[in-house]
């Protein structure tokens, strides 16, 4: 083994020195930066599986939120169905109101039509009858004045007449006028015999006209208010066909509802089992990451065995240094 | 910041680290040239003492250290991989659960709108049918 001045150690001494002081610095350095890393990874870990709780939480919102849909979807469907049969149903009542009120209306109208020309041939009726009366009673007038001039002439003559000494009638005979009186007094009663009778016939035919009128007030009426009811019904029919046009478009949107309901479930089931293997994931990322933190754990304890190494190291190599540095006899070995 | 950013960051930390541990191995490399030199240049039995009481456990520990921070670099590695499939799955879950969450909301509304449509057919319908009733009554009062 060579000999040599202890001193001429004290550079190699002080490399190893600072070679440790450098590993010393690098070792730190690149277990701090592990332990960053490690801390980092944690934290991202953690957030994944936060998200993937709420991606699960949601999932189940979803799955809740389609069920509801589906559930809904359904009632909706039934209710329209059973609107569709209700609204069909009372569309056939419409129309078969609108059917009486029609029937009503053609009847009503047809009434209406026969009063109408049984008044016209009342009053034809009435009309004949108190021309009948009106002639009867001019024949009378006439009759009643030629009455009156027979008898005024009759009087005049036998004004005329008077008696003489003898006791006898003088003058002239009114015979004649006695006739031509009695002719007209007999007509004249001619002519009043038929008066009543037309009489009474203008009043029944007023009778008559007056009950044609009123039917024909009633048949008027009855026509009105069918027709109302034909409007009515018609509006009814028409109410009923917009319905049933609502009730099959809310079938037919219940319908595909309930469809997209149904794939909706699908998509929320599939998104729970999505966020479930999403909690799975996190859950080996957590697994993996306690097992990385212990591989980190177990370098930051050799790190910090080694960095109290290198003290204890770095401290004898430098009391060495100082004992080399005063050492002057350089033929003993230290 | 998003956790694809986060991530993100810490690939970047993932490479801070990595580049300290190789900075780590070559000063070990370079310290174990030192040490052979210094063996070289000092080999005396109280060179031996040194280097065996001070330098040699020191050698040793660092190969341990190395070697630690190697696992735990790789397991830092398969954690972050988990992590990102974790994160992957998690904003890809969260992604189609706010969908489905939409989806169900709007469908579930959409059955609400064909419940009121249906449920005012019905009440026309309804209303129909009180009107028939009306119509016929009054045509009955009306009569032949």
């Amino acid at each position: 083994m060579a000999t040599v001045d202890p001193r001429a150690l004290v550079p190699v001494i002080e490399s190893l020195e600072d070679g440790l002081r450098r590993l010393q610095i690098s070792a730190s350095l690149a277990e701090e930066d592990s332990a960053r890393l490690q801390r980092a990874i944690e934290d991202v870990a953690i957030g994944a599986q936060n998200r993937a709780s709420y991606a699960f939480d949601l999932a189940t919102a979803a799955m809740t939120a389609a069920e509801d849909a589906v559930s809904q979807a359904g009632l909706a469907r039934s209710e329209a169905e059973h609107a569709y049969r209700s609204v069909t149903y009372a569309l056939q009542s419409a129309r078969g109101a609108l059917g009486e009120a029609q029937a009503m209306e053609s009847h009503w109208s047809t009434q209406t039509g026969s009063a109408e020309s049984d008044l016209a041939r009342a009053k034809q009726i009435l009309t004949d009858a108190v021309n009948e009366l009106e002639r009867l009673l001019a024949v009378y007038r006439a009759a009643v004045d030629a009455e009156s001039a027979a008898c005024g002439a009759y009087s005049a003559c036998t004004a005329r007449q008077y008696t003489d000494n003898e006791g006898k009638r003088q003058g002239p005979s009114c015979t004649w006028e006695a006739r031509a009186l009695t002719n007209a007094q007999a007509e004249r009663i001619r002519a009043e015999q038929p008066l009543p009778g037309a009489k009474a016939a203008v009043s029944n035919a007023e009778g008559v006209v007056h009950r044609c009128a009123a039917r024909l007030e009633l048949c008027r009426q009855r026509l009105a208010e069918t027709r109302l009811m034909v409007d009515a019904s018609y509006d009814a029919v028409s109410l009923a066909t917009s319905a049933c046009d609502g009730a099959r478009d809310s079938a037919r949107l219940a319908g595909e509802t309930e469809t997209a309901a149904y794939a909706a479930r699908e998509v929320a089931t599939t998104a729970v089992s999505d966020a479930t293997r999403a909690l799975s994931e996190a859950q080996n990322a957590a697994a993996e990451t306690a097992s990385a933190r212990a591989a980190t754990a177990a370098c930051g304890r050799d790190i910090d065995n080694a960095h109290a190494l290198v003290r204890a190291a770095r401290n004898s190599l430098g009391d060495r240094i100082e004992q080399l540095v005063q050492f002057d006899r350089p033929d003993i070995r230290l | 910041m998003s956790l694809i950013d986060n991530l993100a960051f810490v690939r970047t930390q993932q490479q801070d680290a990595e580049s300290s541990r190789v900075t780590l191995d070559a000063a070990s490399r370079r310290f174990g040239d030192d040490v052979d030199a210094a063996r070289a240049t000092w080999a005396d039995e109280a060179a031996r003492g040194v280097f065996t009481r001070y330098v040699d456990p020191y050698s040793t520990m660092l190969d341990t250290v190395a070697r630690l921070l190697r696992s735990a670099e790789q397991a830092q590695s398969a954690g972050l991989m988990y992590t990102q499939h974790a994160v992957e799955a998690a904003e890809f879950a969260l992604a189609h659960a706010t969908g489905a969450v939409r989806q169900s909301e709007d469908i579930r509304d959409q059955a609400s709108y064909a419940m009121a449509r249906a449920r005012d057919a019905r009440t026309a319908g309804d209303q129909v049918e009180a009107k028939v009733v009306s119509i016929r009554a009054t045509l009955a009062g009306i009569g032949h």
